[in-house]
């Protein structure tokens, strides 16, 4: 479903600040793969996320997905496999437009805007039905401005924005990170149900290494702009998180530095 | 009590404010596009206003018909929009600098187009000035009350066209694009377009209000243009502050009310012995800083009565 093929990327290159962000990643997702991301600061995880969205393009290397090679198209036009949510829970939604204006703007990713109108009646129907699903009372307020949701409301109707049109492959970056516990919980728990439900091919990045192990079927793990373990299945399931530190120092030659992931 | 009697007594003074702050009301609605929905400050506005003006003057000086001159207006104003859009989102120089270089090159433009600093609406002789307005006078109307009319009709069904494609897909993505462009990628929308289109039409707006300015004035002039986007942020700010709108058609009635008002306060101030014209700019930014410093003075105003509150009490 997507295939990364040698791909590299350097920012800044020829200055001091040359960083290697991705030492020629190649990676293969089938078909309902829900693949979770681990690794440290500068690891290369969000580098790996947005050179797949198109936020930028790779120096070396392929990218297909569904046997399309996007690898030189713009962010969005790329829009149209793919599905995104941010860790900020500002950055998925348009704060000063209505929940309802938010759902049409994603419902219609892909296609022209035309000028017919934004929304039909047909289609608030239908985000009013699958906003109930998410429990969270948003289903009342499609004129509300997103701007008055919480950080976890805005996450979980970026997840909805995100799956409306099912995408060929969902992905998130650290899109729990920037909420309480409890909240990452609801969204969380919350992204499971849409990625089983859909059978969504979907690429995950956390910081938390029990929540990568927790969910998924497979769990990747970068440190330094390499992919340095990949494990799927039923070996996954009976991983433990000393058992991950202990493959990382295998993998790296180094100990975990103390950085986020430890404290997770 | 002496505003009221003050426009009583200059009865034409006020005629004259209220017709342009409706002509000027379409260019507020064109600064209000790039500066509130696009969130882009888009100083070409100073330009267009005095592409519009002057492509106006030109060519209905030269026998054109007003209505297709104040046509062909619009769409000068638009390639300038183009022009900055293009500048800001292709050759990726920032907003402000785009439009500054946009207006400075208008500047230029204008005097080619206009071939004089001043280019008269009057084609042969001392006749009626010829405009948009003149069939209303041969209907009968008053050349004041012809503009007030005309002007209402247009910013009329300019506000509600702008309304209903605001509503549309295609607006919906604008609007979009001002709040969040990172959000409107990830949807499948090209930025870059949504900018351009945006400004084309914003700064279309504007050359429509110098197209009819010049013909309400009868001349257009290489310098008009100067202050207009302040006088557009004027009208803007007046509107917020006062109404508050929350919608998009209740902000655009604001903006017409505001662009009067502002034009009443113009006319008030300069109607005080020892202001000139001239100090018209001066009264402009006076008025959008204190507009702007209205909501501090409010809350400070709001602290103050509370303070003398509590000390009453104890």
């Amino acid at each position: 479903m997507l295939t990364l093929a040698g791909i590299k990327k350097t920012f800044d290159p020829g200055t001091p600040i040359e960083k290697h962000a991705l030492h020629g990643v190649s990676l293969h997702l089938e078909k309902g793969d829900y693949v979770t991301v681990i690794g440290g600061n500068g690891a290369g995880k969000s580098t790996l996320l947005n050179t797949i969205a198109g936020t930028f393009f790779p120096d070396e290397g392929k990218i297909t997905v569904d046997a399309v090679d996007v690898t030189n198209l713009h962010e969005h036009k790329r829009a149209l496999y793919l599905g995104r949510v941010f860790q900020d829970p500002r950055a998925g939604t348009a704060a000063d437009m209505f929940i309802e204006e938010n759902l049409a703007l994603a419902y219609r990713r892909g296609k022209s805007r035309t000028l017919r109108w934004h929304i039909t009646a047909k289609e608030r129907a239908m985000y009013r039905e699958r906003l109930a699903t998410l429990g969270l009372g948003l289903e009342n307020r499609l004129t509300d401005k997103v701007g008055l949701l919480s950080g976890g409301q805005r996450q979980a109707l970026s997840l909805l924005m995100a799956t409306l049109r099912e995408p060929r492959v969902l992905l998130l970056d650290e899109h729990t990170a920037a909420l309480d516990p409890k909240t990452a919980k609801t969204v969380l728990d919350l992204t499971n149900q849409l990625v089983h439900e859909n059978n969504l091919t979907t690429l995950m990045v956390t910081h938390n290494m029990r929540d990568a192990l927790k969910n998924g079927n497979r769990i990747i793990m970068m440190h330094e702009g390499n992919l340095i373990l990949d494990v799927k299945g039923e070996e996954k399931t009976n991983l433990t998180v000393p058992d991950l530190l202990k493959m990382f120092e295998t993998a790296s030659g180094e100990e975990m530095a103390s950085d986020r992931m430890l404290l997770t | 009590m002496f505003i009221l009697q003050f426009f009583e007594n200059n009865w034409i003074v006020m005629q004259g404010a209220v017709s342009l702050g409706i002509i000027f009301s379409l260019m507020a609605m064109g600064v209000f596009l790039a500066f509130r929905i696009l969130e882009m400050p888009d100083l070409s506005v100073e330009g267009s206003i005095i592409l519009g003006a002057g492509m106006s003057a030109r060519l209905i000086s030269g026998g054109m018909n007003p209505f297709l001159a104040t046509l062909l207006s619009v769409l000068v104003g638009s390639a300038a929009g183009f022009c900055t859009g293009f500048l800001h989102t292709k050759l990726k120089i920032p907003s402000i600098l785009a439009g500054i270089l946009t207006m400075v090159a208008a500047y230029s433009v204008v005097f080619r187009i206009m071939g004089a600093n001043n280019v008269p609406l009057l084609p042969h002789g001392p006749q009626r000035v010829t405009s948009v307005f003149t069939f209303l006078q041969d209907w009968g109307l008053s050349r004041p009350n012809a503009i007030i009319l005309l002007s209402v009709v247009v910013v009329v069904v300019v506000s509600a066209l702008l309304y209903c494609f605001m509503g549309t897909e295609f607006g919906s993505a604008i609007r979009a694009t001002g709040n969040n462009r990172q959000m409107v990628k990830a949807q499948g929308i090209n930025t870059d377009i949504m900018i351009i289109a945006c400004l084309m039409l914003s700064n279309g707006m504007v050359a429509l209000a110098g197209s009819l300015w010049a013909q309400q004035q009868g001349f257009a002039s290489v310098d008009m243009g100067i202050g207009t986007i302040v006088i557009g942020l004027a009208s803007v700010i007046i509107a917020e502050v006062i109404f508050r709108p929350r919608r998009f058609w209740t902000s655009l009635i604001a903006i017409v009310i505001g662009s009067i008002i502002y034009r009443l306060i113009i006319a008030l101030a300069l109607s005080v012995d020892f202001m000139r014209s001239t100090d018209l700019r001066l009264v402009t930014a006076v008025i959008v800083a204190f507009a702007l410093c209205l909501p501090l003075l409010r809350d400070n105003i709001a602290k103050l009565r509370k303070f003398i509150r509590n000390r009453g009490n104890t």
